[in-house]
């Protein structure tokens, strides 16, 4: 890995990936767990995701030249390091597959209503297709600039928003105790933390700035998750209990209450580009390292092509309807998330066992 | 090699270029303003009336004769084939995102609401923030096909009508279809919505000499508030009632009041009004604080306006007057219709959902008509406009 990025274009695409799970997804599942305390779920969610992003810390900064799928193999051997390299591309794949059916559904459902999904899942492959065929130094060069976009997006939401929020639509605070926000937020906090390991892919000693990592990821962290929140508080806080329960994309409804000046609304669409932005930064780096660990660093457009074509065809296939989709992600993609988190929990004790006999 | 890949490219970037898979062209629509619904119960009926705009410029049209919009109507056994089948007789599919206002009767507010409720917001196309209002009689579900003068479109009209009235009068609050959803959706919530009716002969208000004459034959007017139970529609308020109703519920901001004295009356101008609700759910008691300023805007009395004492004075008497309005509406709501459209249920399950849910069941038979609420206006008084005394006064002394 020869490529050479910065801090700043790292924590960028850091953030981008936390931010992604802000459209469906996070929400949707959330608010199905927590209903009007998902706003506690998500602050729950950001102190238990302490504990991921120390794990994604430690690995990264163990053999700082190794990319994770060498880290693995280094660790626990050919063998078993192979295997969690395997275990975790399927993951990823799955997770993979979700994301895209999951933007791609929401610019159906939203935008483009007559559209094939197909036809959006092309348009998406392509463009991913393009940006792992051109490497991380691109996909994080991108994200610097998509931050950027996205941030002031989000601030400008904030700022006409918070004039329709009503604390009143937050009562009553949890009403039925506090094990469901903990379940949400654990839930939460699986599924937008899943993508920051795609970042393990790239060597620590390969970021020029790289003194000053540990303190910008952290910084990132705290600007998504204070992002992820208001999101969530916001959207509570104008729908009220039975309208953030009765729509699929909560927080895009929110938008269209922005008027500006009385005369330029309808701009909801143009405001949540940067979901479709943070999405696409997630898929590339999902496929980016499904990539990697498949080839080992070879740059092989073929397998980047099939790569792309099978998350495509599979994921149109598998999930088939948007209902299918949401019980699926209801149901099942936790559960996907958690073996993934498993796997990285594995990794980090494999670190640790392996520094202690390196000591002795 | 590498400039034909680029050209090649460039040119299947350019067929991206021209517009999305299934664009339509804005010539190809018929852009909706105004809808109105009824239910026909004898054969089980959707009839709508959908306004679309004439897409020729609108100073053209005025000109040319032309009317500003066109009526389509239609029925059937579901909204979407209602609409759908509108196409037999225009050429342009319906396009609701433009929806500015929507019309329903009373059968359909009672009966077939969560229809409604659910065509609109399942439609992605279709904007949540238009304006709903109920037809107060059969006639004015047709108001919709009315010429307007000040505005071209009778929605446009319909709509500054209701905006303006909620903001400088306060008559009736402004209800979106998410305002409507939400009410019909919480338990604990009472619909309340605006009515609009139709003033003067009907035929001939779709007349083009409805413009032409500098009296309208037909107008369609905001009415005062409906009230509903369980959605049936109890009624209509009256005027003070349909605004104490709004102060109470926190969405009046600007109205005026007038004060009958001994030799005549003073007009007042409360604004910036703020009204705070605290649940005794304990005591089953509301308090309610309104906090705001007002002005002087009409004084037919021999007041003395320059003095500090009659200022103070003035000030107490509005703020008592507007406590026995929201005192006086709220016991005549209570009593006659039994009805909590003020939202109290809401507020005390808010405040302490455990002690409600104990007394929820029986919130119609023992809790709402016991029901109290402690009114505090706390108006101050700050302008009188370009006169210092009244001019009675004036001439008096």
């Amino acid at each position: 890995m020869k490529e050479k990025i910065n801090t700043l274009q790292f924590s960028s695409t850091f953030l981008l990936c936390i931010l992604s799970s802000t459209i469906g997804l996070s929400l949707y599942t959330t608010i199905k767990i927590a209903s009007i305390d998902t706003y506690i779920s998500i602050a729950i969610g950001s102190v238990m995701g302490i504990i991921p992003l120390f794990i994604f810390l430690y690995i990264f900064n163990y053999e700082k030249d190794l990319p994770i799928y060498q880290k693995t193999v280094y660790i626990f051997g050919k063998f078993w390091g192979n295997m969690i390299n395997i275990i975790t591309t399927l993951l990823y794949f799955i997770i993979g597959m979700t994301v895209l059916f999951n933007l791609s559904n929401f610019i159906v459902s939203q935008y483009l209503s007559n559209t094939p999904l197909l036809l959006i899942l092309i348009v998406f492959g392509i463009t991913i297709l393009h940006a792992i065929n051109k490497g991380f130094e691109t996909i994080t060069r991108v994200s610097s600039i998509f931050v950027v976009i996205a941030v002031f997006f989000f601030l400008f939401s904030f700022i006409y928003l918070f004039k329709e929020f009503k604390f009143d639509n937050l009562k009553p605070i949890l009403e039925f105790g506090i094990q469901k926000p903990i379940l949400g937020g654990f839930v939460n906090m699986l599924i937008f933390l899943a993508p920051i390991y795609t970042l393990l892919i790239f060597p620590k000693n390969n970021i020029v700035d790289k003194e000053k990592i540990n303190k910008y990821i952290s910084f990132s962290y705290i600007i998504g998750f204070i992002i992820l929140f208001l999101v969530s508080f916001l959207s509570i806080g104008i729908l009220g209990k039975y309208l953030i329960n009765l729509y699929q994309y909560p927080g895009y409804i929110s938008l269209k209450r922005i008027s500006l000046f009385k005369f330029v609304d309808r701009i909801e669409n143009f405001l949540s580009i940067h979901w479709i932005l943070c999405s696409f930064i997630n898929l590339s780096m999902i496929f980016y390292y499904i990539k990697c660990n498949i080839t080992k660093e070879k740059n092989s457009k073929i397998i980047n092509l099939i790569l792309c074509l099978l998350a495509i065809i599979i994921s149109y296939k598998a999930f088939d309807n948007n209902t299918n989709f949401n019980y699926y992600t209801y149901k099942i993609y936790p559960y996907i998330l958690g073996a993934l988190f498993t796997m990285y929990l594995i990794i980090y004790i494999g670190d640790i066992i392996k520094k202690k006999k390196n000591n002795i | 090699m590498t400039k034909i890949k680029i050209l090649l490219v460039l040119s299947l970037t350019t067929l991206l270029l021209s517009g999305c898979y299934n664009y339509r062209e804005l010539s190809d629509l018929a852009i909706t303003t105004a809808i109105s619904i009824d239910y026909n119960e004898e054969n089980k009926n959707f009839e709508v009336i959908a306004q679309v705009i004439n897409p020729i410029k609108q100073q053209d049209v005025s000109s040319s004769g032309e009317p500003t919009f066109i009526n389509f109507t239609s029925s059937a056994l579901s909204l979407q084939e209602a609409f759908r089948t509108i196409i037999l007789d225009s050429p342009k599919q319906l396009y609701g995102s433009q929806l500015q206002i929507l019309i329903l009767s009373k059968s359909v507010l009672e009966n077939h609401l969560a229809d409604v409720i659910d065509f609109f917001s399942r439609d992605p196309e279709m904007r949540s923030e238009f304006r709903i209002a109920i037809a107060k009689t059969d006639e004015s579900l047709e108001g919709i096909s009315l010429q307007t003068v000040l505005d071209n479109l009778s929605s446009s009209n319909i709509l500054d009508s209701l905006d303006k009235q909620s903001e400088i009068l306060g008559l009736s609050v402004n209800l979106t279809l998410n305002d409507l959803t939400n009410m019909y959706l919480n338990p604990y919530l009472e619909i309340v919505l605006p009515s609009v009716f139709v003033e003067g002969n009907i035929n001939e208000g779709e007349e083009r000499e409805n413009v032409t004459n500098t009296t309208q034959k037909a107008k369609i007017k905001i009415g005062t508030t409906g009230i509903f139970k369980d959605n049936k529609l109890l009624g209509f308020l009256s005027f003070d009632e349909s605004r104490a109703l709004n102060l109470i519920r926190g969405d009046l901001e600007d109205t005026i009041v007038r004060l009958d004295t001994e030799n005549g009356y003073i007009v007042f101008e409360p604004n910036r009004i703020k009204t705070k609700k605290e649940s005794d759910v304990k005591n089953n008691k509301v308090k309610i604080t309104i906090d705001g300023f007002a002005r002087i805007k009409e004084v037919s009395d021999l007041t003395d306006l320059t003095s500090v004492k009659e200022i103070d004075n003035l000030e107490k008497k509005l703020n008592k007057k507007i406590e026995e309005m929201v005192q006086d509406a709220f016991i005549n709501i209570r009593d006659n219709y039994n009805t909590d459209v003020f939202g109290f249920r809401d507020s005390y399950y808010k405040t302490d959902y455990k002690l409600f849910k104990e007394i929820d069941k029986n919130w119609y038979d023992d809790i709402f008509p016991q029901l109290e609420i402690e009114v505090t206006s706390k108006i101050k008084l700050y302008e009188k406009g370009n006169t210092l005394g009244g001019i009675e006064y004036e001439r008096e002394n």
